[in-house]
């Protein structure tokens, strides 16, 4: 099957990074131009988030364990660190979502819908596509 | 053993990574760490494939265990 462009209606937004290790790990990406422009810990997610952008290659979002168990349990158990999602704007989540499914693609909801205090409580959803990996789908407004 | 549960075996032995006496009766993702949660999705999606079956967002969280995925594979086959 083929695409148009943007079939999706998603617009890349940043690399998500799961690290045991954050103090190292923003150092690394300090050394590589990335600023960080937010730091906050979410209690939804009960993890610390960290957003790196950069003048000229992609934003990551650094995301750390917080006290006890966490959504990054299963990311890190062989690994101290993994990029494990990628995350994309949609103007309209359902549009999105059905547009994936019409393309035939498999889509497992891993987390619903919640406000992510990283990003002004804009509505953060996740999802398992198969033959893709982890996609964090972030709401336009 | 039924043929389902053999297979259902097998595909669980290769997506959690655990041998087959590791397989008890009564194993679920309450008795056995390595049945996490990302394990646990892409066992579903192994599932599927072996199948030829889709397991709706309900069953997805509600099968946790060997017996229960065993039963509902047969619902869904029958």
């Amino acid at each position: 099957m083929q695409f148009s462009m943007q079939a999706f209606a998603l617009r890349f937004h940043h690399f998500g990074l799961a690290s045991r290790r954050p103090e190292q790990t923003l150092n690394f990406l300090r050394g590589l131009g990335h600023e960080v422009i937010r730091q906050v810990y979410d209690p939804l997610q009960n993890v610390n988030l960290w957003l790196c952008p950069h003048a000229s290659m992609p934003t990551v979002e650094l995301v750390a364990p917080a006290q006890g168990p966490g959504p990054l349990d299963a990311i890190l158990t062989t690994s101290s660190e993994s990029i494990y999602h990628l995350c994309y704007e949609t103007e309209n989540l359902k549009a999105s979502l059905e547009a994936l499914k019409e393309g035939g693609f498999r889509v497992i909801c891993v987390s619903s819908p919640k406000p992510a205090i990283l990003f002004g409580n804009r509505q953060v959803s996740f999802y398992m596509v198969k033959d893709f990996g982890i996609i964090e789908l972030l709401e336009s407004s | 053993m039924s043929d389902i549960e053999n297979r259902t075996r097998d595909v669980m032995m290769k997506v959690l990574q655990i041998s087959p006496q590791d397989i008890s009766p009564d194993i679920s993702r309450k008795n056995r760490p390595a049945w996490d949660s990302l394990k646990h999705m892409n066992l579903m999606l192994a599932l599927e494939d072996e199948f030829g079956i889709e397991f709706s967002d309900k069953e997805i969280v509600e099968l946790n265990s060997l017996h229960f995925l065993v039963d509902a594979l047969r619902t869904k086959r029958s």
